[in-house]
Order: structure tokens, then C-alpha cells, then sequence
């Protein structure tokens, strides 16, 4: 019964969608009395999507078999947590999922924007709308999440255990947060070009709605990375797989248009540039899912697909990317206004760093498609990974890092450099700081580069951050402008320090990371670096869903006790799956990593251990940089009229 | 699609071996580092996008093997690579090689910085001009 | 000019459009098959191998129990002849043997290459099973595997006349497969 009425309820929103559309084309003249209605309607639209989904997970709390999906993913061993998280750890559920958060930010956008002009309100509702017909659409057609089993298994078939964790429970919702939210810039691009009207103001709308994806994606992204680092087992934390690129081609797409955003808000200008950018956004969100979907990439993420879904996915994707190209095109304002660019303003290097990060994500995509491409035209197969990035992207990442500390400095409309000798400097100091590393450590160029950038990052915008906090203060009428502004330069030195931040774990971990690889008898004592490590024992035991083996170390420095460390092994025999769960023991400066190998014989095994050094300061990064988002959204301003 | 999975499935059957063994460990250290170089950029054929370094499977640690042994031997770096490029195909390595259609693959990047950076050069004395 | 130099923008929506194309075009093929629709993948999920047209590589085998080992004279026969990687821990291998026993059986030549096997579990795998192969040898090192370009067991490749490549199957030769691919070769 559950399932039935989850799948009535799909066609019933599904039903109302259309219906919304056709209301809401038609209330442009004539029904523009039902406004009021009309919202309530939107909001059913939500709730439906909600119900059903919220019967999807309640099937797979009972393990109703019956339903295909409960069957193909879940078992009734399972702890609790994963029977739920299973509701969207495969192709049907996600998609319901990725519908609902679209109906989500519909709701949420509609219920924001009561200040903003109508007109512009209907039609971004309008191409959102459209959207969601689409993937509806698509989801009842070729995926439906309920479809029953003519003859239920007696258990389900278990989803896979590296991905049952709890940090891949959360992953996967709040990454399509980050996704989906980019649909509203993309709908308010279009909707806005629909309009006609070129004087409607949409700089705090884009705003707001680029930085809300901007931290969902980047918290996202950091999660699937966490994972990867203490599931995988060798402490990788970024391995270029298509799944990462794609989700990393949005945020760099979204990270370009939070930029743009601003020279338009100051300048008036660049206005067909930051529409394109939004619409390139959710283009690039919905070209990753195909790329996951279609199962054409190789790639770790590969869920079940059948061709026939691919082709849709790809049918409806260039369906929404063309048309809304196509409006771009025959729409895009023909107004020349092309601000005067003085070679020491902002505005002229912002653009730059909008083309550095535009010139990664080409690459990133490129890079990700090219086995296609060349299978495709060649006839031949290649691969593309980690190496081809690390040599390709290195020097763009290396000119973005270099050019920050100073386009955040210097002034719009600028004339000339102003503080050219705290910036100078500024830099002597960071070579003097990076330089003085290779005291303890062996010098390495790239090393070198990477210091020096972090340095240069985190104190110029930190410099940066203290004296216009002492320039600005004169300038204060209120306390709420203050509030207001210092809210955005909160976000952006936090963001911007976060990113020094990340530069320096990034260059740490690659650079000293030091591995340590041996077979080891119970009882054994062994040295790594100056840590002392003691083999105490092996335990076996049996758990709900599966058996494991655990070795227990205990790791000293100077005699004193830094932790103790149980990697294990799992064997799930309902997959017939072994897993290796490594142990990590982190603290500010090191991580110290553990594996359990091999059985050797009776009592020794094969040990790998690691030491990461400033692991965590990538997290830190990460974590600064969204919170920087965060902070920046708190000063979204009510709806200003334009003025040119 | 059968196929696809078998590959899996070999795959799973074969990870009795798991990633870079003590025994397998070159005693010149300058060796094992060119070994772990060099292994970063070659493919473990039978799992997801791995490289041998890291891969747990048979095929991975055959290779790896290989690898030191060729590097006692005398061999240079291109040497092996090219070796294994005419036993199983470009798609081995993961960095693709700097020749014929790859070309486009590690130009294209810089082609666009370089081209609108010029083009952004232009609009700025444009603009200087203009005013 | 500066209207021109703004245009630059539209190349990257341009290229994204074309890679798009490209995957509408390619990626998939779309046929009419007894009035329904069937839309298959055109992406092979199958490491192509490099050495089809060349002359087959060498075996560095060790003897496998009192089988005879694979040399130049087993291939010395004007007729096509399989070259067969397999182990006895590997279960597609098992899958497909029967396959094996009746290729043979239509006299062909079958050169067994034993993967990193144990002798003594290989020999209960033939006596259990049947032996299809003139000749076995035991590739311990795995390097006869690396030489023929060998990435997962069963692999199983054909030999023309002149001892060349004519194809590689990864994976076990089931009944379609020896239709679509083997069947041109074995029964002409």
C-alpha cells in the first residue's frame, strides 16, 4: 500500500506541476487575480514530493521487500541509519531526492522573495517549475523509485558496506543541496532574461542564492573527501575520479559567478557574463549527474545504469541547456556598457581570476571527457587521472593563489597601485616564512611554491581584513551598516584565509607525508620516525551484519602514550565483501594512520602506517571557506531599485 | 554489461594481495622511489580508477613487481612505460602521453588563458582609448 | 573591437554544447528490433587489447605436474589454436570450461597458461573437470601474463595459422560469446 500511494502522489505532483505551468504562463495577463492561490499551490507541490519520499524511507525502515528498490539496496540486518540512508544510496532514490530538493528551494525562493518585483518572481518560479516537469517526468517514466517485485526476496541484497558510514549518509543530501540550489541562480537568470525588462535589479537575488549552493556544495565536497581519506584505506583524500571532477566543475563555476556578482553590483556591468555563468552552474550540475549516470566514464561511483536512462538524462539536460542558452542568446541585453578599466582596478583583475578559475574548470572537463572524446573519435582508449591534473592545473592554481591577496586589496577603479610596499613586503616575508621550513626539511621547489602561496594568502588577507576594518570604521553612520558590511568581509577573510589554509595542508601532506610499510609479530615493538609502536594483539568478533579481525597498537613519543590505534578488517558475508577500516588517530599537527594488511602467518601481519602531517588543516580550510560563505550570506539586503 | 561486472568480480576474486607488500619493498631507496614514481602513473586495469600503487589486485602487484625488476635491470622510466603501452594500450597510463591527438588534451587550457587574456588586454586599452 | 573581445565568453557554453553533441551522436545507438525500441551503450567496457595483428609473445613457463610445457611445436600447426590464462581459484574460469572441452573437442589446439596456482588445486580442477589443453604451463611470476598483456583471469586469446593475434576475449568464453565472436573462426 505504502509504495502505491508514494507513486500516486509522484503522478499527483507531477499533475500539479504541469498544471502550475500552465497557470503560471497564463496568469502574465489574465488570471493575475489568483496570485494568492496560486502560491498556496506551490507549497503542495513541495509537500507531496516530501510525503512520497518520506514513504520511500519508511518501505525501507520495514524492509518491505516487495518494493525492487528495498530489495536491490537494503537488508534487514542493517542498522537502522543505513536502512534509511538507503533511500537515496542508489539511481531511483537519489532522483527522488534530487526533485524534492528542487521543489525545496522552489518553496524556500518563493517564500523569500515577496519584495521583488512579480513579474521577475513569476517567471523565475516559471523556469523552476519547468525543471522540476522535467526530472518528474523522467523519474516517472524510467525510474520509478516504487515499483514492486512480482516475487519478493526473503532479504534484501545489502548496499554496498564501504558506503555504509555515516559521513556517506550525509553526503550525498547535502551535496544535492549544493547542486539543486544552483537551479535558483540558473532560474532567476532565465526568468530575468524572459522579462524583458533590463532594469529590474538582480545582483542581491544571484547574490544570496549563489552563496546559499556555494556552501552546501563545498561542505558536500569536503564530506565525499573525508570519506575517501579514512575509508579507502591508503589516506588518499582527492583522487580526480569523474565523480569528483564533476562536482568539483559547479563549485568552480559557482566560485567564478560569486565573484562576477560583484562587479556587478559596483559597476553595473558584466551582466550577460554573470547570467551566463549562472546558467553555465546548474548546466554543469546536471552535466555531472549524467556523466555519474550513464556509466559512459569509468569511474568509482558507477551506479546500476541502463542505457536507455542515460539517453534520457542526456535528452532532458540538452533539452534545458540549449533552451536556456537559446534565451540567452536572442535575449541578452544589447546595452553597451562596457565600464571604463583602469589597469590597478579591481574590477579588470577580478574579471582575470574569473578566467583562471573558468580555464581550470576546462580543463577539469575536458580532462574528465576525454577517454570519451578519443573512444569516440579514434577509436582508441586512454586514461586520464591524478598526474595529468596535478601537471595541468598546477600552474593556474599557482597564478589564482598568487593574483588573490592582491585583487582583494587593491581598489575598484583603482589607478595605481596604492600600497605597493606593504605588498611588496609582504611578499619578502612569506618567501622568509615559506624558506625558513626548509630548516627541518629537505627543499623541494614545488614545496617551496606552495608554502610561500599559503603564506601569502592567509597574511595578506589578514592584513587586508585589519586595515579596512580601521579605514571603514570612520565611515560608520549605523550599527547595522556596520554589521551589514563587516558581515561580507568577515566572509570574505575567512574564506580567503581558509583557502591559504587548505594551500598549506595540501602542499604538508603531499610533500612530508611519511610511510612505513612492514610485517609485524604480536608483540612486536618498531620504530617510525620518532613515534614508538607496539603490536599489543589481534581480536576477532562477530558483529550484526558482519565479522571482523582488529589489531591493537599503542604508539608512544617519548614514553608517553599518543594513542591507541585498531585498524580492522571486516568480512560481510552478505555481499561476500571484505573491507579494510583504517584507524586514524589525528591530532593538529599529524595523522597518524594505520592499516591492517595481510595475515602472514600465525601471529604477524602486514602493517602499513602513515604519518600525514597538517592533514586537518585541508578540513580546516574547507570548513573556513564555507563558513566564509556563511557569513557573507548574512548580509543579504532587501530589494533595491536600480539605480544606473 | 555482464562482462563489466565479471570484471569486478575478477577482480574481487583476485585482491588477495593487498597494495605495496614489505617483501615487494626495493632496498635502494633512490629504486623504490623512481618504482613508486613511476606506479603512480600506471592503471590498475581490473579495478576503478586505481593506480597500481594503491590497487589491492593481482594484475596491480604483478606490475609492480615487474616494475622494480626492471628498474634493477638498468631500464629508464620511458622505457618500462613504453613497454607496458605496447602490451596493453595507452589506457594504462594515467597520464596520457604529450603526443598526436593528446596535444589538444594539455593545450587547450593554457590556449584559452592565453587567447581572452588578450582579448580582456584589448577591451582594457579599448576602454583607456575611448575615454 | 571591445564588443567582439566580450564574445570570447560564448566559446566555453560553445564547447560545452559540442561535448554534448558529441555524447548525443556517439554515445548511444538506438535500433528497432521487432517493434521495440532498444537503446544500447556504444561505449565498450572492454580494455581493447594493443597486440591483435602482432606476432604472439613468448612463454616463460615452469612446468605444471607431469603436464608437458607449452613450446614452439604445440603451435606449430597450420590451423587456429586458443591460448587460455586461467586458475583454479578463479570461478569464471570454471564457468567456461566446459566451452573449452568442446572447442577442443572439434579439434583445436588449446595451450593452458596456470596463473599463480596452486599445482595441486589445478590438478583436482583438471581431473574433476576434464583437461581441453595440449600443453600447460605455470606462470608462478606472472610475467608470461604482463608479456601477452594479461590484466584478469580467464583471458583467452586466438592465434591464426602464422601464430599472430586475432583476438582477445577477457572474461570466460560463455555461449554468446562463442557465437558473436569465436564461431567465424572454429566453424568455417
Amino acid at each position: 500500500m505504502i509504495s502505491e500511494l508514494g507513486h500516486f502522489l509522484l503522478i499527483s505532483a507531477f499533475c500539479l506541476n504541469l498544471g502550475l505551468i500552465a497557470n503560471s504562463i497564463s496568469t502574465r495577463s489574465v488570471l493575475a487575480g489568483y496570485v494568492s492561490f496560486f502560491n498556496r499551490l506551490e507549497s503542495l507541490l513541495f509537500i507531496l514530493l516530501a510525503i512520497s519520499f518520506l514513504l520511500l524511507i519508511v518501505s525501507f525502515i520495514n524492509s518491505d521487500f516487495s518494493v525492487k528498490l528495498v530489495a536491490n539496496n537494503s537488508h534487514a540486518l542493517k542498522p537502522i541509519l543505513y536502512k534509511v540512508a538507503g533511500a537515496w544510496g542508489n539511481h531511483e532514490g537519489s532522483m527522488l531526492l534530487w526533485v524534492l530538493i528542487l521543489s525545496v528551494y522552489l518553496f524556500l525562493f518563493q517564500a523569500s522573495s515577496r519584495d521583488y518585483p512579480k513579474v521577475l518572481v513569476r517567471n523565475v518560479i516559471l523556469v523552476q517549475l519547468s525543471t522540476i516537469a522535467l526530472f518528474l517526468f523522467y523519474l516517472l517514466v524510467l525510474s520509478n523509485p516504487f515499483e514492486r517485485l512480482e516475487f519478493p526476496p526473503l532479504n534484501g541484497q545489502d548496499l554496498n558496506p564501504i558506503l555504509q558510514d555515516v559521513l556517506l549518509v550525509a553526503h550525498p543530501p547535502i551535496l544535492y543541496l549544493g547542486y539543486l540550489g544552483l537551479s535558483i541562480p540558473f532560474s532567476i537568470a532565465v526568468g530575468f532574461l524572459l522579462t524583458n525588462d533590463r532594469n529590474l535589479n538582480i545582483v542581491s537575488l544571484l547574490r544570496f542564492w549563489s552563496l546559499v549552493p556555494f556552501v552546501f556544495l563545498t561542505l558536500g565536497i569536503l564530506l565525499g573527501s573525508i570519506w575517501a581519506y579514512y575509508e579507502l584505506g591508503w589516506g588518499g583524500w582527492w583522487f580526480w575520479d569523474p565523480v569528483e571532477n564533476v562536482s568539483l566543475l559547479p563549485w568552480l563555476i559557482n566560485l567564478a559567478l560569486i565573484h562576477s556578482i560583484l562587479i556587478l553590483e559596483r559597476r553595473n556591468s558584466l551582466l550577460n557574463w554573470t547570467i551566463l555563468l549562472s546558467i553555465m552552474g546548474f548546466s554543469f550540475s546536471m552535466i555531472g549527474t549524467f556523466i555519474v549516470r550513464s556509466g559512459l566514464i569509468t569511474s568509482v561511483h558507477a551506479f546500476a545504469n541502463d542505457p536507455s536512462r542515460g539517453l534520457f538524462i542526456l535528452l532532458i539536460i540538452f533539452l534545458a541547456i540549449v533552451s536556456s542558452l537559446l534565451i540567452y542568446i536572442t535575449k541578452r541585453s544589447n546595452h553597451k556598457n562596457f565600464m571604463k578599466l583602469n589597469f590597478a582596478s579591481k574590477e579588470l583583475w577580478i574579471i582575470v581570476q574569473n578566467l583562471t578559475l573558468l580555464v581550470i574548470a576546462t580543463i577539469v572537463f575536458l580532462g574528465t571527457i576525454w577517454p570519451f572524446i578519443i573512444e569516440v573519435m579514434f577509436d582508441e582508449q586512454v586514461s586520464v587521472g591524478e598526474p595529468f591534473y596535478e601537471v595541468s592545473l598546477t600552474p593556474f592554481v599557482v597564478i589564482f593563489a598568487f593574483m588573490l591577496p592582491i585583487v582583494s586589496k587593491i581598489r575598484w577603479k583603482g589607478k595605481n597601485f596604492s600600497n605597493l610596499r606593504t605588498t611588496i613586503g609582504l611578499i619578502l616575508i612569506s618567501i622568509a616564512l615559506s624558506a625558513s621550513a626548509f630548516i627541518w626539511k629537505d627543499f623541494k621547489f614545488l614545496t617551496f611554491i606552495g608554502l610561500f602561496l599559503s603564506s601569502w594568502v592567509c597574511l595578506g588577507s589578514f592584513l587586508e581584513f585589519s586595515s579596512s576594518l580601521k579605514s571603514q570604521l570612520n565611515f560608520i553612520d549605523s550599527l547595522k551598516r556596520l554589521l551589514i558590511f563587516n558581515s561580507r568581509l568577515i566572509g570574505r577573510t575567512c574564506a580567503h584565509f581558509g583557502f591559504g589554509v587548505l594551500i598549506f595542508g595540501v602542499t604538508a601532506v603531499t610533500s612530508w607525508e611519511t610511510e612505513d610499510i612492514r610485517n609485524v609479530e604480536v608483540g612486536e615493538n618498531y620504530y617510525v620516525h620518532s613515534y614508538q609502536i607496539a603490536f599489543k594483539g589481534i581480536d576477532y568478533s562477530v558483529e550484526k551484519n558482519f565479522k571482523k579481525v582488529s589489531g591493537s597498537f599503542e604508539v608512544l613519543k617519548n614514553n608517553e602514550l599518543v594513542g591507541t590505534l585498531s585498524p580492522e578488517k571486516r568480512l560481510y558475508p552478505s555481499r561476500n565483501e571484505v573491507t579494510t577500516e583504517a584507524s586514524i588517530k589525528p591530532t593538529l599537527s599529524n595523522d597518524f594512520y594505520m592499516v591492517l594488511g595481510n595475515k602472514i602467518d600465525e601471529n604477524a601481519w602486514v602493517v602499513r602506517t602513515y604519518i600525514k602531517p597538517f592533514i586537518s588543516f585541508i578540513w580546516i580550510g574547507v570548513i573556513l571557506i564555507a563558513l566564509g560563505g556563511f557569513v557573507s550570506l548574512l548580509s543579504f539586503t532587501k530589494y533595491k531599485t536600480f539605480k544606473a | 554489461m555482464a562482462r563489466f561486472y565479471y570484471i569486478f568480480f575478477i577482480c574481487f576474486l583476485a585482491s588477495r594481495a593487498f597494495a605495496v607488500e614489505p617483501s615487494e619493498i626495493l632496498s635502494d631507496a633512490k629504486l623504490e622511489d623512481r618504482a613508486r614514481n613511476l606506479s603512480s602513473n600506471i592503471r590498475c586495469l581490473v579495478c576503478q580508477n586505481e593506480n597500481i600503487d594503491s590497487s589491492e589486485s593481482e594484475f596491480a602487484k604483478d606490475l609492480r613487481l615487474f616494475i622494480r625488476e626492471q628498474l634493477v635491470e638498468g631500464r629508464t622510466d620511458d622505457e618500462i612505460e613504453e613497454f607496458l603501452v605496447s602490451k596493453y594500450g595507452a589506457y594504462i597510463l594515467f597520464k596520457p602521453v604529450f603526443a598526436s591527438y593528446n596535444i589538444f588534451l594539455y593545450l587547450f587550457g593554457p590556449f584559452i588563458f592565453i587567447f581572452s587574456f588578450i582579448m580582456i588586454l584589448f577591451v582594457f586599452f579599448n576602454s583607456k582609448k575611448g575615454n | 573591437m571591445s564588443q567582439i573581445s566580450f564574445k570570447i565568453i560564448l566559446v566555453i557554453p560553445i564547447f560545452i554544447l559540442l561535448c554534448l553533441s558529441l555524447f548525443m551522436i556517439f554515445a548511444y545507438d538506438i535500433e528497432m528490433a521487432n517493434g521495440k525500441l532498444s537503446i544500447k551503450s556504444n561505449i565498450s567496457k572492454q580494455i581493447k587489447s594493443n597486440l591483435i595483428g602482432q606476432k604472439k609473445p613468448n612463454f616463460y613457463l615452469t612446468p605444471l605436474n607431469h603436464y608437458e610445457t607449452p613450446q614452439e611445436k604445440h603451435l606449430d600447426v597450420s590451423n587456429y589454436k586458443l591460448v587460455n590464462f586461467w586458475a583454479s581459484w578463479c570461478a569464471p574460469c570454471r564457468a567456461e570450461h566446459k566451452s573449452l572441452m568442446s572447442i577442443q573437442k572439434n579439434g583445436y589446439r588449446i595451450i593452458g597458461v596456470n596463473y599463480k596456482d596452486n599445482p595441486l588445486n589445478a590438478q583436482k580442477f583438471l581431473t574433476e573437470l576434464g583437461n581441453p589443453y595440449v600443453a600447460i604451463g605455470s606462470d608462478q611470476s606472472g610475467k608470461t601474463a604482463i608479456d601477452w598483456g594479461v590484466y584478469g583471469i580467464p583471458e583467452t586469446f586466438l592465434l591464426d595459422k602464422e601464430n599472430n593475434i586475432l583476438l582477445r576475449i577477457a572474461g570466460p568464453i560463455t555461449s554468446t560469446i562463442y557465437e558473436n565472436k569465436l564461431k567465424t573462426y572454429l566453424e568455417e
